[in-house]
């Protein structure tokens, strides 16, 4: 493995590879856990797609329809090698809000559950549609307290033994707020142990970590594209067949069926009969390149590179007098913090435009993890590959300017 | 854009001195705004006699944007009566919108016709602006 210096150099080079910082070459960016900057490879994919392969996918015969149906499957087979599923357990959405909302609805609608399980540091999107589509459907929500921003097993283990059966649990791999690498596997294990359903938002997870879904012991999976390199727009959802096979599609249309008769419809096999409608093709191509350019970099440097930029910044925050960092013992990436004398926005604005220096401020869209913390707005930094050390000095420097101005 | 046109000296004197903070004992009426996309919150407290508003004061939590235009509004609408508070606000949205307005009305908070240039600040200038147009309903 290289060393802390070597990896830096490694990602310094790298950054080149990212037009924004040559268009932009005082930009910080530091909000990667929102949405990460995007190669030139995966920019000129989608100018590509549009220039030479632009058309509709699985409907027509005509030769470009067929090589645009080809990319679109190919980046299916692409997302399915990645994270080590079949390319039928592979569904395109918009984004994981769009797959979990879609998860959520399709397993309240099988009829078969009772209830939805879900912890309380989840981000809204992992939240709300298990709350919502639950009271809609009449199941029963169950929210999982945790203590900080940490999840303890035996309140799992409390749950999963006395909700109502069968139910799902949803919980996320790395929190979007904190930084906190959930232990998302031992939960797994005590959910099927109480024959339910598992469920990982991986968000967050999966641009920082391999993840292998044949080894796991997970049932669905769901992804973003744009935070790891790709486009915005689009998304995974992952499930394991048999069970993709069992649920209804909670949206209707156009290349999802199979026979449409006047008072009733058959559906197509799994993944189309979750995909209704155009789908968003040259995202799909996007998403497909972004992963070979994350692969090929390897999750070895990404993985290291992370932790060193997270240990640097750790170290280097918190002598800051006044800063209050809310950084789990585990945090991978992400760094959330206050300091006394200046709210988040404002520092955020501050190191924004006397630094450029772009970091989060706000509740990170998980109101009921920072209610538990007793804050309402934290500022938030998050890392990804193209960052350096350089960057965290930045930071610092940024935030000590910032309150000079509040002091 | 620089920084100082956001954190104007006006807006970090109301920010740092207001006199308008601190809950109000026996208000007439009281107000909860919050900012839901950042999680501010606030309460605005009056006291009046009959129509006129004679005491206003704030607390709760914000950045300094909305913390001194708790200030400024409290400081303006001390002495108004109610018809004349809500030509008030009426007036600082149609600043704020970029359309044209009575600045004479609207004393120090004229500081916010910046925020033109920085348009997501603009929540947080108008909160308490918002609130109290919801306690004078």
């Amino acid at each position: 493995m290289s060393s802390v210096k070597e990896l830096d150099e490694y990602f310094k080079k790298l950054k080149a590879d990212f037009p924004i910082f040559s268009e932009r070459p005082d930009l910080v960016y530091l909000d990667n856990a929102a949405t990460t900057q995007k190669p030139s490879a995966v920019i000129e994919k989608l100018r590509h797609f549009y220039v030479t392969a632009n058309a509709n996918v699985h409907r027509a015969v005509y030769r470009l329809a067929e090589e645009s149906t080809a990319l679109y499957e190919e980046s299916r087979k692409t997302v399915a090698d990645f994270i080590g599923t079949a390319p039928e357990e592979i569904i395109f959405t918009r984004g994981t809000t769009e797959s979990l909302n879609l998860l959520a609805y399709s397993l309240g609608l099988s009829g078969k559950y009772k209830s939805f399980i879900v912890p309380l540091f989840e981000h809204h999107s992992n939240f709300v549609p298990w709350q919502q589509i639950a009271h809609t459907l009449g199941l029963k929500f169950y929210p999982v307290k945790i203590h900080g921003g940490e999840l303890f097993l035996e309140d799992v283990e409390a749950i999963v033994k006395s909700c109502e059966k069968p139910f799902v649990f949803s919980m996320t791999g790395l929190t979007n707020s904190l930084g906190y690498r959930a232990p998302f596997e031992a939960v797994a294990k005590l959910v099927h142990s109480a024959g339910g359903i598992f469920v990982l938002d991986a968000a967050q997870l999966i641009p920082h970590e391999a993840f292998d879904f044949a080894a796991s012991d997970i049932d669905f999976l769901a992804f973003s594209g744009h935070k790891i390199l790709g486009p915005t727009g689009i998304g995974v959802l992952a499930g394991k067949k048999e069970l993709l096979e069992q649920i209804r599609p909670f949206q209707y249309g156009g290349e999802m069926i199979d026979k449409v008769g006047e008072q009733d419809t058959t559906f197509a096999p799994v993944p189309y009969k979750f995909e209704a409608g155009t789908p968003n093709i040259a995202g799909a191509a996007g998403l497909a390149e972004a992963l070979k350019y994350v692969k090929n970099i390897s999750y070895e440097k990404i993985s290291k590179h992370i932790e060193n930029l997270t240990k640097n910044a750790i170290e280097k925050l918190s002598v800051i007098p006044g800063l209050t960092l809310y950084c789990q013992k585990n945090c991978h990436g992400i760094i959330s913090f206050s300091h006394e004398n200046i709210h988040p926005h404002d520092l955020a604005e501050l190191l924004s435009r006397l630094s450029g220096v772009a970091v989060r401020s706000g509740h990170h869209c998980s109101q009921q993890q920072l209610k538990v913390l007793g804050v309402s707005s934290l500022c938030r930094a998050s890392f990804y590959l193209y960052n350096t050390h350089n960057d965290i000095d930045k930071l610092v420097a940024g935030i000590q300017d910032a309150l000079r101005w509040f002091s | 854009m620089r920084p100082e046109d956001l954190y104007s000296d006006v807006i970090m004197f109301h920010y740092k001195n207001s006199s308008h903070r601190g809950a109000l004992e026996n208000p007439t009426a009281a107000q909860e705004g919050s900012n839901l996309s950042c999680g501010d919150s606030l309460r605005l407290y009056i006291k009046t006699n009959g129509d006129t508003i004679n005491k206003v004061t704030f607390d709760g939590h914000g950045c300094a944007i909305s913390v001194a235009s708790a200030s400024i509004l409290a400081e303006l609408i001390e002495g108004k009566s109610k018809n004349e508070a809500s030509e008030i606000i009426q007036e600082f949205y149609k600043m704020i919108k970029g359309e044209d307005f009575n600045a004479e009305l609207l004393g120090d908070a004229v500081v916010f016709e910046n925020l033109k240039q920085f348009p997501i600040r603009v929540k947080c200038a108008t909160l308490a602006w918002h609130t109290l147009e919801q306690l004078l309903k």
